[in-house]
C-alpha cells in the first residue's frame, strides 16, 4: 500500500480503492490516477491505495509541485525531444514524465545553490 | 586516416580480451544441469565475485526477507540461469574497466549503460519474462561497440563523436557514413565472436533498427525502447543530448499497456541507482 501523500498522477491502481466502512468501490483497479482522484480519495477518507509496479510509489517523493510550463522546462525538453514524434502515445507520456522530472531537478538544483 | 575494417576491429579486441573463464565454466555447468552446489563451487573460486553476488542476492532486487549468507543459497534464490547473466554482467564491467581506464569517459558510458540495463530489466519484468537478468545484460552491453572503437581506433571514435555533436546527428548515422558500419554492428559482432547467445547478438546489432532483427525482434525492440526511456530519464536529470527517435512498431511489439510507463519511470531511478551501487560500490555517484 502506498500513502496517499506519495501518490502522483499517472500512477495506476493495482487494486480497487474501497471505502472501508461502506464497502463501496471508489476507484476501479487499473485506473490511471489524476489529480482529481487524489482529492476524491481524500474526501472519502482513504489514506492509502495499492499502486501497480509494486513499491514504486514508496520512492516517489512528496513536496512542491513545480509548474511544467516554466520556459526553462519547456525550452530544454522541447529541444531534447525535437526528433521525437509526440503524437505517439509512448513519446507523449515520456515527454510528460521527463518534463515533470526536469522541473523537479531544476527545483532541487536551485535549492542546492541556495545553501 | 585509413578506414579500419570491421574485421580488423573485432580481431584487435579478441586478441587482447577474452570472455572470463569463470563465466565459461559456469555456462558449461548450467548447460549440463549441474547441481547447485557445483555451480556455487565455481563461483566461490572467485572471492570478489562471490561477495558481489551475495550483495546482489541481499539487495532490494531480490527482496528476500532473511539474510542470504552462502553462495549455495544465493544460487537457489536467484536461479542458475539468471546468476550466469549476473556473472557475465559483472565480469564484462571489470574487463572493460581494465582495458579502457583513462582512455575514455567511462563514467558517462556506464551511467548510460546501467540506466538502459535497468530499463530493459524493468520492461522485461512487466512482460513477465522468466529471465529478466538476460535483459539487464542486453541493456548493459548494447553500446559495447563504442568501447571497442575507443579501444582500437580512438581517433576515429573521437572524430565521430565530435562530428555527431556538431551536426546534431545520431552517432550511428555518422559512423555509418564515415566507416560503413556502426557501433551497434561492432558490438554485436564482437559478442558473436565470443559465442554469446544469438538473442544478445541480435539485440545489440539492431538496437537502433529493431525492425531488421530476424530471429529475436522482441529482444531488439525491448533494448531499443529501453534506450529511448533511459535517454528520457537521463535528460530529465540534467543530462545532455536528445531523445532518439522511436520506432513505433518496437513499442507495439512489447505488448505492454501505456499505464506501466509512469510507475516504470519512477522505478527506473531507484533501480538504476541501486544497480550503480551494486556494480560500483566505491566509485560512482548515481545521476
Amino acid at each position: 500500500m502506498v500513502k496517499l501523500d506519495l501518490v502522483k498522477p499517472g500512477m495506476v491502481l493495482s487494486k480497487p480503492a474501497v471505502h472501508a466502512s461502506s464497502g463501496r468501490e471508489i476507484l476501479a483497479a487499473g485506473r490511471v490516477i489524476e489529480d482529481k482522484d487524489i482529492r476524491t480519495l481524500k474526501s472519502w477518507g482513504i489514506h492509502e491505495v495499492s499502486i501497480e509496479g509494486g513499491d514504486a510509489g514508496r520512492y516517489a517523493s512528496p513536496g512542491n509541485v513545480i509548474p511544467i510550463e516554466t520556459p526553462a522546462v519547456t525550452d530544454r525538453m522541447g529541444q531534447a525531444f525535437r526528433f521525437a514524434d509526440l503524437t505517439h502515445p509512448l513519446m507523449a507520456e515520456l515527454h510528460r514524465l521527463a518534463q515533470q522530472r526536469y522541473a523537479e531537478y531544476l527545483l532541487q538544483r536551485s535549492a542546492g545553490s541556495d545553501r | 586516416m585509413n578506414k579500419p575494417t570491421l574485421q580488423h576491429l573485432i580481431r584487435a579486441v579478441v586478441t587482447v580480451a577474452s570472455l572470463p573463464t569463470i563465466y565459461l565454466r559456469l555456462d558449461e555447468a548450467i548447460r549440463e544441469d549441474a547441481p547447485h552446489r557445483e555451480v556455487a563451487a565455481i563461483i566461490s573460486d572467485d572471492v570478489g565475485l562471490a561477495s558481489r553476488l551475495l550483495r546482489i542476492a541481499n539487495s532490494p532486487f531480490y527482496g528476500f526477507p532473511s539474510k542470504i549468507d552462502t553462495i549455495t543459497r544465493a544460487v537457489t534464490i536467484i536461479g542458475t540461469r539468471q546468476l550466469a547473466q549476473l556473472v557475465l554482467a559483472m565480469s564484462m564491467v571489470k574487463m572493460i574497466d581494465e582495458k579502457l581506464k583513462g582512455k575514455f569517459d567511462l563514467e558517462l558510458f556506464w551511467k548510460h549503460s546501467i540506466t538502459c540495463a535497468a530499463a530493459a530489466r524493468l520492461l522485461a519484468s512487466y512482460r513477465r519474462e522468466s529471465n529478466i537478468e538476460k535483459y539487464f545484460v542486453a541493456g548493459l552491453l548494447h553500446d559495447i561497440g563504442r568501447v571497442v572503437m575507443m579501444m582500437v581506433i580512438p581517433d576515429w571514435g573521437t572524430r565521430i563523436f565530435d562530428e555527431a555533436m556538431e551536426s546534431q546527428r545520431p552517432l550511428y548515422d555518422v559512423e555509418q557514413e564515415l566507416l560503413g558500419y556502426d557501433h551497434a554492428k561492432i558490438g554485436g559482432e564482437l559478442l558473436r565472436e565470443w559465442r554469446l547467445p544469438p538473442a544478445l547478438v541480435e539485440s545489440t546489432i539492431y538496437h537502433h533498427r529493431p525492425r531488421f532483427a530476424k530471429e529475436y525482434p522482441v529482444d531488439a525492440a525491448l533494448v531499443h525502447v529501453a534506450e529511448v526511456i533511459s535517454n528520457c530519464l537521463q535528460i530529465s536529470e540534467g543530462g545532455h543530448g536528445f531523445v532518439p527517435a522511436l520506432y513505433s512498431e518496437a513499442w507495439d511489439q512489447l505488448e505492454l499497456p501505456l499505464s506501466i510507463i509512469a510507475p516504470l519511470f519512477e522505478q527506473l531511478r531507484v533501480q538504476r541507482d541501486e544497480s550503480v551501487r551494486l556494480i560500483f560500490p566505491d566509485r560512482m555517484h548515481a545521476a
